[in-house]
């Protein structure tokens, strides 16, 4: 393919208003394509079974998050029980590909619905100890968040859970100190 | 037949209920509203009175209590604690601060940000901030810092240096009038605030005016120690810390100023009868005047040689022999100050001989005007019970309006009990001081911040230097021959001026305990549409508005208000009547089902989160009923208040 190109474009290649223009159609299609990561995103329907991790279908292009909608919704029509670990682990697929909208949804309505490994991954998500921004759809930790999940882990009897809440617990103790209004948040929470 | 009876009776009982209620007296609304009632502060030298005349029977009041106004008649005002319908007497109008809006203000720490000044009028303060003449401000802070007001200052007081926690140490500064200004490039809000005022340590036009009737303001501190065998290394450290007070005393010449009484406790005879006593007095306070009759008494104060029945003993029984025992009345300032390293024994405890509950024993010596200290000593015991022994302690020891007066002694140590004892009683002593030379402020011996004993003991010092529920300002403004108002009206900024982008102040609403049940409840239902909507978008719409129709005050005018896509919750109904004039819209009432649907889910979950947060935090709030100061003491109920911050409103 590059063959066919290269010698038509070899003379616009040389002027500048090329290069320029390149660089404009690519600014807009990040603009309006991009994914939560900057990764051009691209959408496949929320049942397709011929997804692999990193693949991009760009026939698709839908807005972050409405896949895992999609997928909410027909779930929901199907009725209970819901395949929450085939859910959870669609949701790990769109984190992998940096579909952090979707995997976020679908983490939360898997917790929502009482999925322990959802609800702990919710949890990590948040923890202030644990948080990454590069690798989450929020831009800031969140204790109280982190802390009602881990929390409830916990109240189902998950030891993990209470570990977590210990170190959660430290964190609030040094945060407290220079004034951070979550840590303070926290410390009455688990007066 | 008997249909007809039943019917009979149901009509007579909701006739009764219809007509109880027919007759519960209630507070006065206030204008234009239908569930806020009238409040008012009263000012420090308020005093209820039983008929509207001066002459007739009064009580005094807390300073800035919350008052609740159930009948205004000539000039005064008829109160209650709560809004049930109990009213408490009369209060003259001019001894009541109208608060309506029940806003108030909570000082950030100074030792982070510089002190908050406060201006005569607001055109002062204005002019600075329109001006952002930070030159001037500096110049008038620091003046303000020294205590030697410029020339012609418009500063007429400053932040006290020491910090109170306000969720620990409830206070009032009321906001009277706010107005939005711009500082520098930040919304700022200008406040009018009444306060109660600190005299400056520096001033000292009075002394003299005011030595002859201060000369005989006397200090009691009785002593009630735990004697049985575990307490010996703490007894000897008691009589050296007071011996090292005795020496302070007499070097101040405060002699007769200051006295001491002993009461020792063991525990019941009934089961050990070898304790050889329950309560024994070993000095009154008659006695412990003279530094020797003192020693000669607690002499002959030893620890028991047998063990007592279990970890508990009847401390309460100290307590109750020396409030009743103990004659107070020479003495203006009424301390009782207990130490041990054992639980109390409850009223419910079958060994306990006074049946009282924590309480009921704290009421007895508030009515004597006795006021309860406790110096816990936390030994490590396997059979100990501290935790439980602190809740109890803590409540016994607790003066409404300030706090508890409780101090944990970590791990028993005999340094910091020792430590602690001699700054305690130093410091009543120094108030003694004080007052004898006409300057009420207690100084703050310098503690380190950082250290957990320094801490407990510094906040346990702040609190005696509160004003019931009054914030004391440094007084800058005094005029020669003029005593000090008993409450005054300023001006301040909420942002720091120097770096405005940081507040200086958390304006705060008082909520009862019911608003703040009510707001939780109805944000619950918010939260839980928001996480469908978050997950379902479709619905989200017609069911925020359904929601709105059952929880709005008003439902007859919800149909309107949510016919337009730009409503915002507000509009819609979920505004509350006791925050919707706030000088503060949350996110939260200002969200639009427009903006709601053009929100990505990032914002949307983002959005779910902070509410979720702050319903976290009204939950928190309203299950810690230690945080919640009932109006004229009791029980936490639905009137129970506790000042929110405006941003932690929906």
């Amino acid at each position: 393919m590059s063959d066919l190109i290269e010698p038509s474009s070899s003379t616009a290649k040389n002027n500048p208003l090329f290069w320029i223009s390149l660089v404009v159609i690519g600014l807009i299609l990040f603009i309006f394509f991009g994914t939560d990561r900057g990764v051009p995103v691209t959408a496949n329907e929320p049942e397709s079974k011929t997804v692999s991790v990193g693949t991009i279908n760009r026939n698709l292009l839908v807005p972050p998050g409405m896949r895992a909608r999609q997928l909410i919704e027909q779930v929901r029509e199907e009725g209970k029980p819901y395949p929450l670990p085939s859910m959870f682990e669609k949701a790990h697929e769109y984190d992998n590909e940096g579909s952090l909208a979707d995997a976020h949804l679908l983490y939360f309505f898997t917790a929502r619905e009482g999925f322990e490994p959802a609800m702990m991954k919710m949890g990590e998500i948040s923890d202030p100890t644990l948080f990454e921004s590069e690798n989450s759809l929020l831009d800031r930790a969140d204790a109280i968040q982190s802390y009602k999940w881990y929390r409830k882990l916990a109240d189902l009897g998950q030891t993990g859970a209470d570990e977590k809440i210990q170190k959660l617990q430290q964190w609030a103790f040094q945060a407290s100190i220079s004034g951070d209004p979550d840590a303070r948040q926290l410390l009455l929470l688990t007066r | 037949m008997k249909r007809i009876i039943l019917k009979v009776l149901a009509g007579f009982a909701i006739f009764m209920v219809v007509g109880l209620h027919a007759d519960e007296l209630k507070p006065l609304l206030m204008e234009g509203k239908k569930t806020l009632y009238q409040r008012v502060l009263s000012t420090p030298d308020a005093r209820i009175y039983e008929e509207t005349s001066r002459t007739s029977a009064s009580q005094e009041v807390v300073p800035f209590s919350v008052l609740y106004v159930y009948e205004k008649q000539a000039g005064w005002i008829k109160v209650g604690y709560d809004s049930f319908g109990k009213t408490v007497g009369w209060v003259p109008e001019k001894q009541a601060i109208v608060w309506n809006q029940a806003l108030t203000v909570s000082f950030k720490d100074p030792q982070d940000i510089q002190r908050v000044m406060l201006f005569y009028n607001k055109k002062s303060l204005k002019d600075l901030v329109d001006n952002f003449d930070k030159v001037a401000y500096q110049e008038l802070y620091e003046a303000a810092v020294s205590g030697e007001p410029l020339e012609n200052s418009p500063v007429i007081a400053i932040q006290p240096e020491a910090h109170l926690e306000i969720r620990d140490n409830f206070y009032l500064v009321p906001i009277k009038q706010h107005e939005d200004v711009y500082l520098g490039n930040e919304q700022a809000r200008l406040l009018e605030i009444a306060s109660v005022p600190l005299d400056d340590d520096s001033a000292s036009d009075d002394l003299s005016r005011s030595t002859q009737k201060a000369r005989s303001y006397r200090s009691g501190i009785h002593f009630v120690i735990d004697s049985t065998a575990s307490m010996g290394p703490y007894i000897d450290r008691t009589r050296e810390a007071v011996r090292k007070v005795f020496s302070a005393i007499d070097k101040q010449d405060l002699t007769n100023q200051v006295s001491f009484g002993m009461t020792a406790y063991r525990d019941n005879l009934d089961q050990v009868p070898e304790l050889e006593y329950l309560t024994r007095q070993y000095v009154s306070l008659s006695e412990g005047t003279d530094v020797d009759q003192f020693f000669e008494g607690v002499n002959n104060l030893s620890p028991a040689t047998i063990s007592s029945r279990d970890f508990r003993e009847d401390a309460y029984a100290g307590i109750k022999s020396a409030i009743e025992d103990s004659d107070w009345d020479n003495f203006d300032a009424r301390y009782v100050i207990l130490i041990t390293d054992a639980g109390p024994r409850e009223s419910h405890d079958s060994l306990g001989t006074t049946r009282l509950s924590a309480q009921a024993l704290r009421q007895l010596a508030y009515d004597k005007g006795v006021s309860l200290w406790v110096l816990h000593l936390r030994t490590p015991s396997i059979i100990a019970d501290h935790e439980k022994a602190e809740g109890l302690y803590k409540a016994l020891s607790y003066y409404p309006g300030i706090g508890d007066f409780y101090y944990g002694v970590r791990l028993g140590q005999v340094d910091e009990f020792g430590t602690v004892l001699e700054t305690l009683a130093n410091q009543i002593t120094q108030q003694v001081l004080a007052t004898t030379n006409g300057v009420p402020p207690i100084p703050l011996p310098e503690t380190n911040a950082n250290d957990e004993a320094g801490t407990q003991l510094s906040q346990l010092q702040d609190r005696v230097a509160k004003l019931g529920n009054a914030l004391r300002m440094r007084y800058l403004h005094r005029e020669s021959g003029k005593p000090l108002p008993r409450v005054f009206d300023a001006w301040m900024v909420d942002r720091d001026f120097i770096n405005p982008e940081r507040s200086s102040v958390d304006v705060r609403v008082l909520l009862t305990r019911d608003q703040l049940s009510d707001l939780k409840n109805v944000m619950q239902q918010v939260l839980e549409l928001a996480e469908e909507g978050v997950l379902s978008p479709k619905n989200f719409i017609n069911d925020l508005k359904s929601l709105a129709a059952t929880v709005s005050r008003d439902p007859s005018s919800v149909a309107g208000s949510t016919s337009g896509a730009g409503s915002n919750l507000a509009e819609m109904g979920y505004m509350r009547e006791y925050i919707e004039d706030l000088p503060y819209t949350g996110e939260v009432m200002n969200l639009t089902l427009e903006s709601w649907e053009e929100w990505s889910a990032k914002t949307q979950i983002e959005f779910m989160q902070r509410l979720d947060s702050k319903i976290n935090y009204y939950q928190a709030l309203h299950d810690h009923t230690d945080l919640w100061v009932t109006p004229g003491g009791g029980a936490v109920n639905g009137n129970s208040v506790f000042p929110v911050a405006l941003d932690l409103l929906p």
